[in-house]
């Protein structure tokens, strides 16, 4: 990673960022549900999840949204940063036991105004759209 | 009164955590494993741990029992994050947490809740957390 004067400039509308691929399994949600003190059964229990509703175990919301944005972090150039980000989960993703599910991040450069990239960011697993109308706004560098 | 209308009360309640919540290196270590991340020279915490810290904030709403909120009833349906700047390894911080909008349905409800994390103890804004859920009436549909 190297610093880039000419950055801001050169990072235009439709730029795609580097797609990342990753695969969740229910110890995945273990280890989240520990680390991020997230206690929701649903992410633990197929009998809870049913009870309300949910086909089974579905994964957290969060781990979506923070392997959308690593695509971004791993975007960034020295003294950049993400400075806002949004997303809508479209539909819940259930995860099986075994080998669990695929997930594939993508991101698009839509605007470059006063310095600030917008980023549309997209998640599917097997094609299902995993997040609706998302972005990031990255602060860029040598503004 | 209906637990949907205790719930409805809520609206504009506030919840701020006592204490203090310090990003350690074992904190991060065990939330990058959990999400398969690792620190770039821009972000040395995961951006969305943010969350993590909000969630203590958001806690307390399911731990009041008068509150007639469930924690499994939730299903996380939108995440929005403005930082002021990167969390840090060392930050001491600590959350706000309003109940901003119910918008009530038909067997569920969408629930918006922002968090504010303020440094400790300068109070100054770190970055803002809002938060969306589908929150569901006993028996009924997700929104």
């Amino acid at each position: 990673m190297t610093t880039n004067p000419h950055r801001a400039a050169q990072v235009r509308p439709g730029d795609r960022l580097s797609e990342r691929r990753c695969t969740v399994t229910r110890s995945d949600l273990r280890r989240f549900s520990l680390a991020a003190g997230d206690l929701n059964p649903i992410h633990l229990s197929d009998e809870v999840a049913r009870a309300v509703g949910l086909p089974g175990i579905i994964c957290h919301g969060m781990i979506i949204m923070a392997g959308a944005l690593q695509i971004v972090e791993s975007w960034l150039v020295e003294s950049e940063e993400i400075v806002s980000a949004s997303v809508h989960f479209a539909v819940p993703l259930p995860v099986p036991p075994g080998p669990g599910v695929e997930l594939i991040f993508r991101g698009r450069v839509t605007a470059v105004e006063n310095g600030v990239a917008s980023i549309a960011l997209q998640a599917e697993s097997g094609d299902v759209p995993l997040l609706v109308g998302s972005t990031a706004q990255v602060r860029l560098s040598a503004w | 009164m209906t637990a949907a209308d205790r719930r409805l009360t809520y609206l504009g309640r506030q919840y701020t955590t006592e204490c203090p919540v310090v990003i350690t290196q074992e904190a991060i270590s065990a939330y990058a494993a959990a999400i398969g991340w690792s620190a770039t020279v821009n972000h040395s915490v995961p951006p969305t741990f943010a969350a993590v810290i909000a969630n203590t904030a958001v806690d307390a709403v399911f731990e009041d029992p008068e509150s007639g909120f469930i924690l499994n009833h939730i299903l996380h349906r939108s995440q929005r994050f403005v930082w002021v700047r990167p969390l840090r390894i060392g930050d001491a911080i600590t959350a706000e947490s309003t109940v901003k909008k119910i918008w009530p349905g038909r067997g569920s409800s969408l629930v918006e809740v922002a968090v504010r994390l303020l440094s400790y103890p300068s109070r100054e804004t770190l970055c803002t957390v809002t938060m969306t859920w589908s929150y569901r009436d006993a028996g009924g549909p997700h929104q």
